[in-house]
């Protein structure tokens, strides 16, 4: 079965066919697409997470 | 050349009404599109309108009593407990076991029911898959059987939404002030996102398989709308007054983001399939959006459906179907045929269903084997699990079923359960039988039911129903009165069943009377009461009044089918030919099923001189009955005096007689003409008789009448000849012409002096204490009325094949009994006694003789 690649950078439009990014919160059109979709939308989820921990790191070591 | 591939999509509960006003709007883009390109309608459901019942109809092109999905839930094959219906509860192939076995490449997801997955020549995705019981994203199990092949489980996993995975981002487009919600008290927002969750699941695990996986047929069931419907369809506008404000101002737009969210998923599917395939979108049912559904929803197991219409949709595309065109006459069960012949499959002749083939540009005759069940080969048939796999998943899917209001809550001892379950599923079989015009089945099922629950008004209600349909008046008589015993119904709803009633024994004047008086009393939508006004009016002759009644109901509700029909014969009987035909045609616009409405619509069309036309509904009647003799009927004296095309009349003619199902020995007559005295020639001449022996011998009839309650039903219910078959049965003159030709029928056919007859007729009112006109008045209105009876009698015995007629005189047959015994065994094929028929006669029972006529 297909494994899945970054899919973030996939060009995803809009129904009016504006190009959009993947917003960590998801939204119904991502779940409309299917499976990229919602993979997509995890990925974004994931990589926000990573970044505001980065970000909780970084100000530990400011403030440290 | 081009493959054929076919996308099927279940939409639960999905229906014009609430579709239409979005789509109009341009909220709908995705399905406005495929209703252009395509062929769309309304589909016809089945009753009961439950959905695992009706999907697996869809998918099996059968009804329930054949397929074996009774219920939203079942008794467990152990007998020790309650399980959900499953994918192993049916009994037959499904339409993904059929292409399988046929050597397509199949998939389908979350068919309800269809767990444990089928092992299909293809991936199949149980409706287990998408349900988070109450797990967390982090804890939540897969349960086994879900997925087949079973070694992609983990793979399919990953494309599962959980309810707590979504955001604000995916619930404020269903409601936009979320935010004012406190989601301690009010648990309807967390039903958003669970409904949305499981929907959003199945479809990603579904996109994924047709984006990258080879596939001949693909099918997804998503009971999203459903769910969104029962949830808050009452709070769709318009605001209704019961409902409170601050509801509607939160709650009001979630019917048509849950439509729009579909359409956004179907735009998806349609941009992943290529123009070889023909794409099907259906929906089981619909949900009534307006006044017709129920303000309360009654307290008894699948109360909810009642918020169910009866017209699903349909919408289909593809290489093969019409563009932008209406289809007609669709149901439920013709999905699996239209499928199979899509892939030039031959159908099966234990399917309920046809094929829908106004869908079609062209279609090549589609052949035809008794069952696909007798096919061999490896189908992919499901295998019973071990009960002990996965019992917290059943239980979970029972919880959801309960918190829906499908099913009770289970109750603490476990038999009463199982009891509960048992007797649901026996009475949504007999209504399945009843729904497919076996009511024979029905009725020991529904004797059964009501005798162990004498209180449960809805199983003793369905039985008069039964009963009132065979003609047996007397026991729907005696349910209905335990039915007021019960007070269960309020007097007015008694009121419309005793009217109902009253219309079978053919008194329409105190049915109307009780209708007029309930009319004010009870809800017009559900009580049909203009409906059953209209059938007093019809009994009645009274077409231009029933026609105003009709108009009534037909601004409650323009899509019932019936009120259609009676319009249409309203009009008939008017002799007004373009308005009956056109009112037979919406009739079947909105259940082709009808074999009646295509009869109608023939004869109509018949008299209005359009030949053509009417051999081609006429047709369409046979195919549906092939014992509709009277349609054959016609049939040959189409082809053969108006459309010169005698190989058909002769086809047609050698059917009717080959439906010919034996012959019963008829005595007949107007009343007093010796008709009694003929039917104890006939026993005792040896010949068996149709009696119910109720109607005792008395001073009339010394002899006692030989009569049978049921064959004063004739005129509506024919369900007891198989029971007169090879028997004498009397039957009054003016009855004769409501024999069906099934049959043959001999008739020995009484006559006697018009005046002996008014006299005795006299003479027995006022034996019977009845007043009566003047005795030396010759009432020539009543003679002339006889006589003209007596014409329209022999006029349609010699009109048909079937019946042959042997005249006897009355006077005759006292003055000469042997000689006219002599006489009716030779007409009987000498099968009798004649010197005890001779016996039988009395000369003093020629009690009124003829006065001599002077001059």
């Amino acid at each position: 079965m297909e494994q899945f690649p970054n899919l973030l950078d996939l060009d995803f439009k809009t129904t009016t066919g504006e190009s959009f990014q993947v917003p960590p919160e998801g939204s119904l059109g991502l779940l409309a697409i299917g499976d990229i979709g919602v993979i997509a939308w995890r990925q974004a989820r994931e990589k926000a997470r990573q970044e505001k921990l980065e970000e909780i790191q970084r100000k530990r070591e400011k403030s440290d | 050349m081009s493959k054929k591939k076919v996308l099927l999509i279940g939409w639960d509960a999905a229906d014009w009404k609430a579709i239409n006003p979005i789509m109009d709007s341009g909220e709908m883009p995705a399905l406005q599109g495929l209703v252009e390109q395509g062929v769309a309608g309304k589909l016809l459901t089945i009753d009961p309108p439950y959905s695992p019942m009706i999907w697996s109809s869809i998918a099996t092109g059968k009804r329930p009593y054949k397929h074996g999905i009774h219920g939203f839930t079942e008794v467990a094959p152990d007998g020790k407990s309650v399980r959900p219906v499953m994918s192993t509860s049916r009994k037959v192939k499904g339409i993904w076991n059929i292409l399988s076995q046929s050597g397509y490449k199949t998939h389908v997801v979350g068919w309800w029911p269809s767990h444990p997955a089928e092992p299909i020549n293809g991936i199949a995705i149980s409706d287990m898959f998408q349900k988070a019981k109450q797990s967390t994203p982090s804890n939540w199990k897969m349960p086994k059987d879900t997925v087949h092949p079973a070694e992609y489980s983990d793979f399919f996993k990953q494309f599962r939404v959980h309810p707590h995975e979504l955001t604000g981002e995916h619930l404020i487009p269903f409601v936009p002030n979320a935010a004012k919600i406190d989601l301690k008290r009010d648990k309807r927002l967390m039903s958003v996102a669970k409904v949305t969750a499981e929907v959003a699941s199945l479809h990603a695990a579904f996109t994924n398989i047709i984006r990258t996986q080879e596939w001949d047929f693909a099918a997804i069931y998503l009971d999203g709308i459903d769910h969104y419907c029962h949830g808050f369809m009452k709070y769709h506008p318009p605001h209704r007054p019961h409902i409170s404000k601050a509801d509607f101002d939160l709650y009001n737009y979630v019917v048509t983001a849950g439509y729009r969210f579909h359409d956004m998923m179907l735009r998806r599917l349609l941009e992943l399939v290529d123009d070889d395939t023909t794409v099907i979108l259906i929906s089981d049912h619909g949900f009534q959006p307006d006044h017709l559904r129920p303000r309360n929803i009654p307290r008894e197991p699948a109360g909810p459906a009642y918020e169910h219409s009866p017209h699903g949709i349909i919408v289909a595309k593809g290489p093969n179907i019409r563009k932008d065109e209406v289809v007609y006459g669709a149901s439920v069960i013709d999905i699996t045929p239209t499928i199979l012949s899509i892939f030039g499959l031959p159908l099966a002749e234990d399917m309920d269903g046809k094929v829908l083939v106004n869908l079609f540009e062209k279609i090549e005759e589609p052949t035809l084997i008794p069952s696909w069940e007798d096919v061999p080969g490896e189908a992919g048939m499901p295998v019973e699990p071990d009960v002990s796999d996965d019992p917290d998943a059943q239980k979970a899917m029972l919880e959801q079923l309960e918190q829906l209001g499908y099913i009770d809550k289970q109750d603490s001892d476990m038999s009463k359960s199982i009891e509960k379950t048992r007797r649901e599923c026996e009475f949504n079989l007999a209504r399945a039988y009843i729904d497919g015009g076996e009511i024979e089945p029905a009725i020991p099922i529904l004797e059964k039911l009501a005798e162990e629950m004498p209180d449960e008004a809805r199983f003793r209600f369905r039985l008069a129903t039964c009963y009132q349909m065979i003609g047996d008046l007397k026991k729907c008589r005696s349910s209905i009165d335990h039915l007021r015993a019960l007070d269960v119904y309020d007097g007015p709803t008694l009121d419309v069943m005793e009217g109902s009633l009253l219309i079978g024994e053919r008194q329409p004047r105190k049915a109307l009377e009780l209708f007029r008086e309930a009319e004010t009393k009870v809800d017009p939508t559900t009580s049909r009461v203009s409906l059953q006004i209209a059938r007093c009016y019809m009994l009645l002759s009274r077409f231009q009044d029933a026609i105003r009644a009709l108009e009534i109901e037909m601004e409650i509700d323009p899509d019932n089918p019936m009120t259609h029909q009676l319009m249409g014969t309203a009009y008939l009987k008017m002799q007004e030919y373009a308005p009956a035909a056109e009112y037979f045609l919406n009739a079947i616009g909105l259940d082709y099923h009808s074999p009646v409405a295509h009869f109608q619509l023939g004869q109509t069309l018949y008299l209005m001189g359009k030949y053509e036309e009417s051999s081609n509904a006429l047709e369409v009647a046979v195919s549906m009955v092939p014992e509709y003799n009277i349609a054959r009927e016609l049939l040959v004296k189409l082809y053969r005096t108006y459309l010169d095309e005698p190989e058909k009349a002769n086809m047609h003619e050698s059917k009717f007689a080959s439906n010919i199902k034996g012959t019963i020995y008829v005595v007949s007559g107007l009343p007093r003409t010796g008709t009694s005295m003929m039917m104890q020639m006939l026993h005792k001449g040896g010949l068996d008789v149709f009696t119910d022996g109720e109607r005792g011998a008395d001073d009339n009839n010394p002899l006692g009448y030989y009569e049978h309650e049921v064959v004063k039903s004739l005129p509506r219910n024919k369900r007891w000849l198989p029971k007169a078959k090879d028997k004498a049965v009397k039957v009054i003159a003016n009855l004769l012409p409501n024999l069906p030709p099934q049959y043959n029928y001999k008739v020995v056919f009484m006559e006697r002096n018009l005046y002996e007859v008014v006299t005795s007729q006299r003479k027995m009112l006022q034996r019977m204490g009845k007043s009566t006109q003047q005795e030396d008045v010759l009432p020539t209105r009543l003679v002339q009325s006889f006589e003209q009876s007596l014409k329209q009698v022999k006029a349609w015995a010699n009109k048909h094949p079937n019946v042959e007629v042997l005249y006897v005189q009355h006077k005759e047959v006292i003055e000469n009994p042997f000689e006219q015994a002599l006489r009716i065994n030779e007409f009987l094929d000498y099968q009798l006694l004649p010197e005890l028929m001779a016996e039988v006669v009395d000369s003093k029972l020629h009690r009124e003789r003829a006065k001599p006529v002077e001059g």
